[in-house]
Formats: structure tokens, C-alpha cells, sequence
């Protein structure tokens, strides 16, 4: 039994031209927030990218279930970063979440990392955020707008990602997912997840807001978070971390998310087979790296796979975002 | 007599390095007393030799970082070595199933065994580790800030004050000792019995007067420690990273 946990583009979706295309776009947009984060010397705002990031991770494996129609989504947490962290931290954190998520989880596969990087977190972070998002909040900042605008920039990005991954299989030349038929699956299931998304990430920044109001001005405005008390943010999410992590995640969706949904409306499977040397080869390298291979212990399902799954992949996401960011804002001694 | 005035001497030695200056002794003491609880727990809880040897890497890269001794470290950390043999020793009498270890055939007992001398080893070298980087006072501070119950922090802190109350009045009575029986070799066998018990008796009496002393100066532990440093987003932050390592190396290792 597979479990319903994937979440993400699996290798057999693309080619390897296209993975490989996508990995580069993905790698600059990794360099350039790496570049600005390292100006900016802001090492107040890493504990919380760390604390962001392990909540990004515990919450995409929350599916929530997209009524009568048998399919369930998750967050992809681009707009809810940028809105606490700024576009730069946020899209450096979710591209952690997703690498950890390939690697030690074997989610989404090593060849379609690019192509997933693109489409939660390039097309959210640098598109969306600076387009809509950002300008909507920069005039005005209060709770009302915040999920309106929320609501919109979750719903565009979702969509204009899955746009994305239609038009990448159409590319890579998937024949077994005409573009059209494929299309019109992806956009409207996109377009439910993304209210469900646009909902908590609404909640999720209104509490923010309401918890310290400069934080989310700040954050718009890529300042510097050095003046802030944000202790008892930390607090909040580490604990909703370990709270989501140990003990939601046993509750998702166990329904086929939007992307499974749509490619089983069309082959009747919810999964296409990589096939080719250069994908085994990733998918081998994806099966030594994973210890906890689809957030279950190997050869085992349960519940305890889950929780653990949940609670570790928070903590790599802390570990790694943390030593980033402590090596990127490290001030050298004078 | 050389003895007692070495163990003096360490345990004022200790107080001293305590309050020395590196990076690990500037770490906030209440993240260095929780870091060592936590280790302690994944010591005890560790049955892998990789993950002990991780922890034994970590310990001696604290010992470096702190500026201290290896040799003396090591050295403290054997000084539990005959009560994890008393303790160990029962493994050997009653496991005798052989199991493979990385490949080799040992026996269940023997592994075991080296496991309680290792665990016991590093859980001490652990507890070095935090006094001879925090001073015991700033110990005592953290552990009423955290609402440690007044009354056991109170017994532990008495309880190391009076080693040193016991330590001078052993020096005193072995002086004593020796200016009396000038040609004696150290305490006499015959001796050691009465000795014993009048240091026993002393040193409490000396304590219970100092105690006594205290209390008629307003002594009250809870007022005594109230001064402590804010607990920053530093620390908190240096707190998830540590917690996030041992959760790393439990899992995978």
C-alpha cells in the first residue's frame, strides 16, 4: 500500500532537458535570495525563517479534503513566507523544505526538484508577491485586506503553478497527458485547494499581524526584523510545529491530492513511471538518501512513521535554514 | 594529607574555571543547563555505539571550545567507573545470548556492559562539562528562575557548599593527626574508624552553625539568586539548533 502523503511532481511528469532547465532557474533564484540575504545581515530574522520553514514543512502534509469532488489538497506555503519573512528568506526556506522533502523523504522526485522549486516557490515569491501581493498590502495594511489579499495571491500562484506544470509536461512531451483535457482538471482542483490555502494563510498572517503589526510592514518592505521582540512567535510556532507535525499530521487527507487527482482522471493511475538510464539512476540516488522514505519508517506503515516523519522534518528544516542562515549573516570579526 | 589538600584545591579550581571566559562559558547558563539535560536523556536512551561516539565528538569538541583540559575531563568522567562496574556487572552474570555487533559475534552481556561503563562515562564527563563552565551560583539562579522547588535547590546547593566545610575540616583534623603522631604514615587503619566519624560529625556541626549563621542574616534562596540574564532569541534560536541536531543523529543513526 502506497501512502497518500506525496505531495509533490514526481521525475516521470518531465524529461530530463526540462528538469535539468528547471534546476537552473531554480538554482540562480537560490544564488540571488542567497546574495540579498547576505546584504540585508539581519540575524533576527533567521530564527524565524528556520521556525517558518519547519511550519511550512509540517503543514504541507495537513491534506485537506476538496469536497465532492475526491480529492484532497495541502499548502504550499509560498505567499504565507513572504508575507512573514519577506521574498527572499521565503523563497530560500520553502526551497530547503522542498530539497529535504526530496531527499530524506523521497517526495517529489530528484529530477523534477527544478520544476517543483519553479512552481511553489519561484512563481509565489517572485512573481505573485512582488506583482499583487505586495502593492494591494503596500498601500494599505490592516487584517481585512491581508486575507482578501491573501486569498488572491494564493489563488493566482496556485493556479499559475499548476498552468506551470501542465505546460512542462506538455513540453517534456508526456503523451499520456493531453494538454487541454489535463489542463482542465488541473486549473479548477487548483482553484478549490487554493481558496482552502488562501484561507489558512490569511489566518496564519492575521495572527501574525495581530501578534506584532511592524513584523508583516517590515517584511513587505524587506527591513530589517532587528528592533522586534519576536520570542513568543518562535514560541508559537515551534509548538504548533511539534503540535502538526506529531499529531495532525495522522489526520490529512488520505484522498489523492490535486495534481494525483487529475493525472488519475486521465490514466485512471494517479502516478506515471519514470522511465529511462538517467532517471534510475536519480531515483537510486533518491532511495539511499531517503530514511524515511514516503514519512513512514522503511518496510513499515503506521502512525509512529508519520509522527516521526512530521517531527524530524521539522527539525532538519530547522538545522539546515538555521546553519544557512547563521553562515550567510555571520559578521566577521573587525 | 596531600590528598585531601589536592581535593581542596580542585574543588576550588573548579569554582575558578566556573567563571573563566571562552565561548562555551558566555552561552547563557540556563541553555547550557538544558543542552546538558537533554544530552543526559539521549545518552541514556542511546543503544547504538555511532551515536555514542557522536555524543563523545560533541564532548570533546565542548572541551575545546571551552578552553579546558581533555586529559582532566577524561579523567573526571572515569571517576564514576566502579559504581557502573558494580552496576554493570549483573549484565554479565545474567545475559549470555550471542548476538552479532557490526558483523562480529559478542555476547549480549559484555555489550551491555561496555554500554553502562560508556553511558556512565559520558553522562559525567557531561555534568563536568556545565560546572566547569558555569559557575555553581549562576547554576543555582537558573534553577529558582525555572522554578525549580526552592527546597531541592536549596539541598543541592548545601550539598556542594558542604563539601568544602567537610574538605576543611578533614585538612584540620589530619594536621591535628599529624602533629600528634609525627611518625605516622598517614591516618593508621586502627584509627580511621573514630576519624572518620568525628569528621562526620564535625563537618555537620560546621555546616548546621554555618547554615544557622546564614539564616539569622536573612538567608532565603528564592531572594538570594533573583538576579538573571533575559533568555534572548539567541539562545532560544541556538536551542532549537542543538535539540534539532540530537533529533537528527537519534533518527538516523
Amino acid at each position: 500500500m502506497k501512502s497518500n502523503i506525496l505531495m509533490h511532481m514526481a521525475d516521470g511528469l518531465i524529461s530530463v532537458p526540462v528538469g535539468i532547465v528547471f534546476m537552473i532557474i531554480s538554482i540562480i533564484g537560490i544564488a540571488f535570495s542567497l546574495k540579498k540575504i547576505k546584504e540585508s545581515k539581519d540575524e533576527k530574522k533567521i530564527p524565524m525563517m528556520a521556525v517558518m520553514g519547519a511550519f511550512v514543512f509540517v503543514a504541507q502534509m495537513i491534506n485537506f479534503t476538496i469536497p465532492a469532488t475526491g480529492s484532497s489538497g495541502h499548502i504550499g506555503g509560498g505567499i504565507l513566507l513572504c508575507l512573514v519573512l519577506g521574498q527572499y528568506p521565503a523563497f530560500l526556506a520553502l526551497c530547503s523544505v522542498l530539497v529535504i522533502q526530496c531527499l530524506f523523504f523521497g517526495d517529489g522526485g530528484l529530477l523534477a526538484l527544478g520544476c517543483n522549486m519553479f512552481n511553489m516557490g519561484i512563481i509565489p515569491c517572485f512573481l505573485i508577491y512582488p506583482l499583487v501581493v505586495k502593492p494591494l498590502l503596500t498601500k494599505k495594511l490592516n487584517k481585512q485586506r491581508i486575507i482578501l489579499v491573501s486569498l488572491l495571491g494564493v489563488v493566482l500562484g496556485l493556479e499559475l503553478g499548476a498552468f506551470c506544470v501542465v505546460l512542462q509536461t506538455l513540453i517534456s512531451q508526456v503523451t499520456e497527458l493531453p494538454f487541454t483535457l489535463f489542463l482542465g482538471l488541473m486549473l479548477p482542483i487548483h482553484l478549490a485547494i487554493g481558496i482552502g490555502e488562501g484561507i489558512v494563510t490569511g489566518a496564519v498572517v492575521s495572527y501574525v499581524y495581530k501578534e506584532n503589526p511592524k513584523m508583516v510592514d517590515h517584511a513587505l518592505k524587506d527591513q530589517s526584523f532587528e528592533t522586534f521582540n519576536i520570542k513568543k512567535l518562535i514560541y508559537v510556532f515551534l509548538t504548533l510545529v511539534v503540535l502538526i507535525g506529531g499529531c495532525l499530521s495522522l489526520y490529512a487527507s488520505s484522498q489523492p491530492d490535486g495534481l494525483e487527482w487529475s493525472i488519475g482522471g486521465i490514466t485512471g493511475n494517479s502516478e506515471i513511471e519514470a522511465s529511462g538510464d538517467i532517471k534510475e539512476v536519480l531515483s537510486k540516488i533518491q532511495q539511499t538518501t531517503s530514511f524515511l522514505p514516503d514519512y513512514q519508517f522503511s518496510n513499515s506503515e503506521g502512525k509512529l512513521g508519520t509522527a516521526t516523519s512530521g517531527i524530524v522534518g521539522g527539525a532538519i528544516t530547522i538545522f539546515v535554514l538555521g546553519s544557512i542562515g547563521y553562515i550567510m549573516t555571520r559578521k566577521k570579526d573587525e | 594529607m596531600n590528598k585531601i589538600l589536592n581535593a581542596f584545591i580542585h574543588m576550588s579550581d573548579l569554582d575558578d574555571i566556573g567563571t573563566g571566559d571562552s565561548s562555551i562559558h558566555r552561552l547563557h547558563p540556563l541553555l547550557k543547563i538544558i543542552c546538558c539535560f537533554i544530552l543526559i536523556i539521549c545518552i541514556i536512551t542511546s543503544y547504538h555505539l555511532l551515536e555514542l561516539l557522536m555524543y563523545f565528538v560533541l564532548c570533546m569538541f565542548i572541551v575545546h571550545l571551552s578552553h579546558l583540559s581533555y586529559k582532566k575531563v577524561l579523567k573526571r568522567g572515569l571517576l564514576g567507573l566502579p559504581f557502573s562496574f558494580c552496576l554493570g556487572i549483573s549484565f554479565l552474570l545474567f545475559h549470555h545470548h550471542q548476538i552479532s555487533f557490526y558483523g562480529f559475534m559478542i555476547n549480549e552481556g559484555v555489550l551491555l556492559f561496555i554500554f553502562v561503563l560508556l553511558k556512565t562515562n559520558l553522562c559525567l564527563m557531561m555534568t563536568y562539562l556545565l560546572i566547569s563552565t558555569t559557575s555553581f551560583d549562576v547554576i543555582t539562579s537558573e534553577l529558582i528562575h525555572i522554578k525549580i522547588p526552592a527546597p531541592l535547590v536549596l539541598s543541592i546547593t548545601m550539598t556542594y557548599r558542604y563539601i568544602f566545610t567537610f574538605l576543611i575540616e578533614a585538612k584540620n583534623m589530619s594536621i591535628a593527626y599529624s602533629l600528634r603522631n609525627p611518625n605516622s604514615q598517614g591516618i593508621d587503619i586502627k584509627n580511621m574508624g573514630s576519624f572518620i566519624g568525628h569528621l562526620l560529625i564535625k563537618s555537620m556541626n560546621e555546616s548546621s552553625r554555618i547554615y544557622d549563621a546564614m539564616k539569622c542574616r536573612g538567608y532565603d534562596i528564592t531572594k538570594s539568586y533573583r538576579k538573571c540574564e533575559d533568555f534572548e532569541v539567541e539562545n532560544i534560536f541556538l536551542l532549537m539548533m542543538i535539540i534539532s541536531f540530537l533529533i537528527i543523529v537519534k533518527v538516523i543513526l
